[in-house]
């Protein structure tokens, strides 16, 4: 049996961590100049640990771009982001780059970049189709043209913004009148209407690129710059995308190519090659030192669209909502740990959970009120009241 | 003492004796010289008379006998001389002349002792130190060693020094044995035979035990008294019994003669007592466990040989190339034990002969069938199982041997209940045929067929089957015994199938094919004394289907792409001399003069040059018709060796050896699978090619008891083939673009000890090297590392290992071994970044970290059947436990995304201590 399990262990791929004891905080810039004028930002931090969150900001840095016979610096607005002084655009057939001092005094600069031809997206559209996975679903496509053949390279990101209406919405709204024991005690107040219907916007947190190489002409054809699935509650209601084509160079498109490789999913049986990617940033004051990013000056064109739930699933049930609206009812008084109020406190006070109606039994040792997370009954756990300035209904 | 012996030698004279009685002859002559009358009685006889000239220079006989014996002839006509005779199993009659009385002791003989250094040259009187009479050695010597009497004394003499010559043939069918150790007991005085078995030893007077050993042979020893310059013959016996008699030794000092340096030599009988997987013996293992050469990992398939990556081996099975001849992830070769007769590894010089890959040659001869005898060797194992069987089918001519082994891990694995478990297949069987056709005395034929098949479930969901096929024909044929010619057609074929099931809707088939087709003539001319020649040519011919895959099932939704399939021819001419220049200096050189075409039909992509190459840089598809050459690269090889024999067991030899290899194995290391295909060189992709120098020191102490040696090499190579970060090389179809050609260097050294005798024998090595590659580019995304060395895959600075047999009696046996490694280099994923409110990964950069190092314990029991000569089976029982430590030793280490984190995942065979039972059959 040994000898058995011995064999059966050779099938056995698993899981493992690596120690990695010696982390290095790489600086991370993600800068990208336009040809758009407006006050440019440039966002700077480290790499961080696969266990960390958030990446770690880099304030105090001084960041300037150069180029057309002007240095424009850049201030920091919020730790990390840094925006320009000015307003202005990138001018075609002008040499741009990036330098960047550290609190620490390191010098890093960029490789020179001219900007890119400038083609703009000719179709935004949205069709219902069946995905790689056979999942149903929302596709978004996009259509582009470059006559003069020279951009050949792009890269995508968008901003969505969709209606979110709190599923269980009610006009009345808990609070905590005393929570001093035995003095603990709740009541109701009524709600505005305000926190039904929200507007929320997320960021495409991929990068998606496309090349025009395999055709004749440099064009971009019902090319897929996102996918929503008809679970997603983001198409519930109403839903707008704005998609920004961005016009790259060849290195770019290599350096964005290889560094997503490394976060594609693919079988077990055919994996990429890995291994530290540099882009055209490099450490002025000390050549060995890694950096990552690419600064790009692109050429960029955007357009919005708009659609609703029922423009493709007429009569369909809407998807689930993002999370369960699961129903307890959090105690009044702490029934295991004496004198103390109960739990129902905690989730007022911090709002991580909304009044739905009164426990008239179905609790029977609940507190008094059947309560739900928050984004059920409050939409504003998810985004803002007002519509943003595009939003047409 | 001395009566003892003297019975014991008319007793060995007796059974020449009864020998000769057999053929009785009628024969007559008259006053005839003695060398005429043996000649005559050769004519009449199949024996054949070994003697010195001048014992018989003025004799001339008479006689007329009428149906007598030959023993009684000789006996009759010897009368009047001073000679004796012998007649040995294979009817040689060999003349001895008995020692002249003397009249007087000598002036020494009292006080003085009798050894090679009492003689003062500038008093010849003295120096006379051929013995009168000897003493025998104090304790008695247990076995029954003939004596034999060389020479005529010389009373006038001051010859220090005589020469003892002689030939070694098989006993069993005359034939001259090459590389024949024949060495003088307690002295480091020593020699191996030529091509002609013949020997010759520069000894001073005296009595000598000669001691006769080569592998495979029963060793022989003879004492013999020394009074003059003269001939002795030995004929011995084909040995692969171990009967009390026979000390298997390894040819002593052949480890130091040998022009070759970096040449290893793994002698199958040997392994038998190294603790291998399974109760397996494994002859790549036992390489393995010898400086230089390293397992690519615990199960990972493939052995780096200095520094070498796994593709750059050439391995050879009777002439005829294996791709991956290993079973189950390499956990175990599938080359059979019991069928091989050889392997040697050369690491270092490679002979002109062996050409195509970089960094060594393993050579595995297949034993041939027994003619004589129904043979057979079997073992029973949980885990594998061996049958080999040998059969004559015409006696002493032809004969056919049939070798088998399976595992039947399967049956075991379906009736599991555990449903994962059951649909999981891990089997495997190899077989291997042998035929063997000696036409007459100057054609012998050979055939082999070879063919492994592996099945294995990588994931449970997946099922991963290779197969090697192998055919060879070899026609040996002797023009005269100093040139011979040997022509060889092989065919090989290596195959993968990965079948894919999960439960999505992305199932496949990919499949994998390699043919090779190989035609060759090889020769060797004696010229002289002093010069051996060898020259001949060899073509093959290569097809090679990258890659097929298509959807396995109707809801797949995997297209089906198919690698456009791959042809080449590949030639190649060598000449070589090895040159005796001196008696202790030797010269090998070598020139192999290699070509490649690579073959249409085919479409190769042209790229503009000096850029990196990427669907934006192409510029033309061009296309090749059938057979049209697509791209021809030439290299002239030159491989030089020397050995300097500073004593008879101390050398010095260095090598300098250029290689070209025109295949290339792509692996990245990166997955869970051995999915690794080959490419041939072609528009894009260059040929890699070698230089290796190397310089080693050989010396043995003891009569060969110990062995030790230390080696340096440095090697520098050319367009290694590797990939830049983020390249796929599954099913690529535009390959060139992801791979990259860089500079390889690599350079260690090897220490080895080894202990040959004794109840308690075994080695001790350890290597220290290193690998490094070079991928530079004015390019950033064609250069790795920033354009500087980096360590290869495969660079494992320290590797340790230990191999220790103890003997406690003659049935029961006890080994270990110990394997050491450092961890191969890896690239991890460092951290997570965000750019473009995307969150990226980092990798390190290239082969940055290491997997944790590897070491292995692993111990064995044998207990032997008792050791009575004529039983019919000798049998033994092995138990063993592999991974004593139960250390669990990745052999893979790669990374998967999922949900935009990467996983790191291992893969570790046998983490556990495995004990295992066989049993060993052999009759």
């Amino acid at each position: 049996m040994l000898v058995l399990s011995g064999l059966l262990l050779a099938s056995c791929v698993e899981e493992f961590n690596f120690e990695n004891e010696t982390f290095e905080y790489l600086l991370v810039v993600d800068a990208t100049l336009t040809d758009e004028v407006k006050h440019h930002e440039i966002y700077i931090n480290r790499a961080h640990k696969f266990e960390t969150q958030e990446p770690n900001k880099v304030t105090g840095a001084t960041v300037k771009i150069i180029g057309n016979h002007t240095t424009y610096l850049f201030e920091e607005k919020v730790s990390g982001t840094y925006v320009s002084l000015d307003s202005f655009s990138a001018q075609p057939n002008m040499a741009y780059h990036l330098e960047i001092t550290t609190k620490n005094g390191t010098n890093y600069a960029s490789d020179t970049n001219q900007l890119t031809t400038k083609t703009t997206i000719d179709n935004l559209y949205a069709f219902r189709e069946a995905n790689d996975n056979g999942n149903d679903g929302v596709v978004l496509y996009v259509d582009s043209f470059d006559p003069s053949n020279t951009s050949k390279y792009y890269r995508y990101e968008f901003d969505e913004t969709f209606k979110v209406i709190a599923p269980r919405w009610v006009d009345e709204d808990a609070y905590i009148v005393s929570d001093n024991y035995p003095d603990c005690i709740v009541a109701l107040e009524p709600r505005s209407e305000d926190v039904k219907v929200c507007y929320r916007t997320e960021t495409s947190p991929v990068i998606n690129i496309t090349n025009t190489l395999a055709f004749t002409e440099d064009r971009v054809q019902k090319h897929p710059v996102n996918f929503l699935t008809n679970q997603d509650y983001k198409i519930s209601h109403r839903y707008s995308i704005l998609v920004r084509q961005y016009v790259i160079t060849e290195q770019a498109y290599a350096f964005w190519n290889t560094m997503n490789s490394f976060v594609e999913e693919r079988s077990l049986f055919s994996q990429v090659q890995g291994g530290f990617v540099s882009g055209n940033i490099t450490s002025v004051s000390n050549p060995d030192e890694k950096v990552i990013g690419f600064f790009e000056v692109s050429a960029t064109s955007s357009k919005r669209l708009f659609f609703n739930y029922t423009d493709f699933y007429a009569g369909e049930p809407l998807p689930p909502f993002k999370i369960q609206c699961t129903e307890s009812a959090p105690d009044l008084f702490d029934i295991s740990h004496n004198y103390k109020c109960g739990s129902i406190m905690a989730v007022i006070r911090n709002r991580s959970m909304v009044y739905l109606k009164d426990n008239t039994g179905e609790f029977p040792r609940g507190g008094p009120y059947v309560m739900i997370p928050t984004a059920c009954g409050d939409c504003e756990a998810l985004g803002n009241t007002t519509p943003p300035d595009f939003w047409v209904e | 003492m001395r009566k003892c012996y003297l019975i014991l030698f008319l007793l060995t004279v007796q059974t020449g004796f009864s020998q000769t009685k057999e053929k009785r002859i009628t024969i007559s002559f008259e006053n005839s010289p003695l060398p005429s009358v043996f000649e005559l009685l050769e004519q009449q006889t199949d024996y054949t008379f070994y003697y010195i000239d001048d014992w018989v220079a003025n004799t001339n006989v008479s006689g007329n006998y009428q149906d007598k014996t030959v023993a009684t002839i000789i006996e009759d006509i010897l009368e009047d001389t001073v000679l004796n005779f012998y007649t040995t199993e294979d009817n040689r009659i060999i003349l001895l002349q008995n020692t002249i009385v003397y009249e007087e002791l000598p002036r020494n003989f009292f006080g003085k002792k009798e050894t090679e250094t009492t003689t003062t040259p500038d008093t010849p009187e003295t120096s006379i130190n051929a013995p009168v009479f000897y003493n025998e050695a104090k304790t008695p010597t247990p076995t029954t060693i003939e004596t034999f009497r060389i020479g005529k004394v010389n009373t006038t003499t001051t010859q220090q020094k005589y020469i003892l010559r002689g030939q070694i043939r098989n006993s069993e069918n005359g034939s001259p044995l090459e590389n024949v150790a024949v060495t003088i007991d307690n002295s480091n005085l020593g020699t191996v035979t030529d091509a002609q078995g013949n020997y010759s030893l520069e000894l001073s007077a005296g009595v000598r035990i000669i001691s006769v050993n080569l592998l495979g042979f029963a060793g022989t020893k003879k004492r013999v008294v020394l009074y003059n310059n003269g001939t002795l013959d030995f004929g011995i016996i084909e040995s692969l019994e171990g009967l009390d008699e026979v000390v298997l030794i390894g040819n002593v000092n052949k480890n130091i003669e040998d022009t070759n340096v970096g040449t290893t030599q793994v002698d199958v009988e040997n392994i038998k007592n190294i603790p291998l997987v399974l109760g397996e013996r494994d002859v790549f293992k036992a390489a393995a466990t010898l400086p230089g050469i390293a397992s690519a990992g615990e199960g990972a398939s493939g052995y780096n040989v200095r520094g070498g990556k796994e593709d750059q081996n050439l391995i050879l099975l009777d002439d005829g190339v294996l791709y991956n001849p290993v079973h189950f992830f390499g956990i175990f070769s599938a080359i059979n034990p019991f069928t091989s007769n050889e392997v040697t590894v050369y690491k270092g010089h490679i002979p002109a002969k062996y050409g195509g890959r970089l960094a060594s040659v393993f050579d595995i001869k297949t034993k041939d069938a027994n003619v004589e005898k129904f043979s057979g060797e079997a073992s029973i194992g949980p885990v594998t199982s061996n049958l080999v069987l040998e059969t004559p089918i015409v006696k002493d001519k032809v004969a056919i041997l049939v070798g088998g082994r399976t595992t039947f891990t399967d049956i075991i694995l379906r009736n599991l209940d555990e449903e994962e478990l059951r649909n999981s297949e891990a089997s495997f069987y190899d077989v291997v045929v042998k035929y063997n056709h000696e036409l007459n005395e100057k054609n012998k034929i050979s055939a082999t067929g070879y063919y492994s098949r592996d099945a294995f479930s990588i994931t449970s969901d997946s099922l991963f089957k290779y197969k090697n096929r192998m055919v060879s024909l070899q026609w040996e044929h002797k023009f005269e015994d100093t040139h011979k010619a040997k022509f060889t057609f092989s065919n090989t074929g290596y195959d993968f199938d990965l079948n894919f099931e999960g439960q999505a809707n992305n199932n496949f088939d990919l499949q994998y094919r390699l043919n090779e087709t190989n035609i060759q003539a090889g020769f060797v001319n004696k010229i002289s004394e002093k010069h051996t020649l060898g020259y001949g040519l060899s073509t093959k011919l290569y097809a090679n289907n990258p890659g097929d895959r298509s959807p396995n099932g109707n809801n797949s939704i995997i297209t089906a792409t198919r690698i456009p399939r791959e042809r080449a021819l590949e030639a190649a001419l060598h000449i070589s001399d090895i040159f005796n220049i001196t008696d202790r200096l030797t010269a090998e050189a070598g020139l192999r003069f290699s070509f490649f075409a690579a073959l249409g039909e085919s479409v190769q992509n042209i790229y503009v040059e000096g850029v990196p190459r990427s669907n934006g840089t192409l510029i033309e598809q061009r296309e090749f018709g059938s057979n049209e050459i697509v791209e021809t690269y030439t290299t002239p090889e030159y491989r030089l060796a020397l050995r300097y024999l500073i004593m008879p067991d101390l050398a010095l030899k260095g090598s300098l050896n250029r290689q070209a290899q025109y295949i290339h194995k792509l692996t990245t290391n990166t997955t869970a699978s051995p999915v690794d295909t080959y490419k041939l060189s072609n528009i894009n992709i260059a040929p890699q090619r070698g230089l290796q120098y190397s310089l080693g020191v050989f010396k043995n102490f003891k009569e060969g008891m110990y062995e030790a040696s230390v080696e340096g090499y440095y090697k520098t190579a050319t367009d290694i083939l590797d990939y830049k970060v983020g390249a796929e090389v599954l099913l690529n179809e535009t390959l060139e673009q992801d791979v990259l050609q860089g500079e390889g260097r690599s350079y260690g050294v090897e220490f080895l000890l080894k202990k040959n005798k004794g109840s308690l024998n075994g080695w001790v090595g350890y290597t220290y090297s290193r690998s490094m590659l070079k991928l530079d580019s004015e390019f950033s995304e064609e250069r790795v590392n920033n354009g500087e060395f980096f360590p290869s895959n495969y660079d494992k600075p320290h590797d340790f290992s230990l191999v220790a047999n103890y003997k406690i009696t003659r049935r029961f046996s006890f080994s270990g071994n110990f394997v050491y490694q450092t961890g191969r280099p890896v690239t991890v994923p460092i951290g997570n970044v965000v750019v473009n409110n995307a969150e990226l990964v980092v990798f390190s950069d290239r082969n940055e970290f290491r997997i944790p190092d590897y070491y292995r314990l692993d111990l064995s029991f044998n207990v032997e059947g008792n050791h009575k000569r004529n039983k019919l089976a000798h049998s033994f029982w092995n138990i063993s436990v592999y991974n004593v430590l139960g250390r669990n030793n990745p052999y893979s280490v790669f990374f998967v995304a999922e949900d935009g984190n990467v996983k790191a995942f291992q893969t570790s065979i046998f983490s556990v201590p495995i004990p295992t039972v066989s049993y060993n059959l052999k009759f």
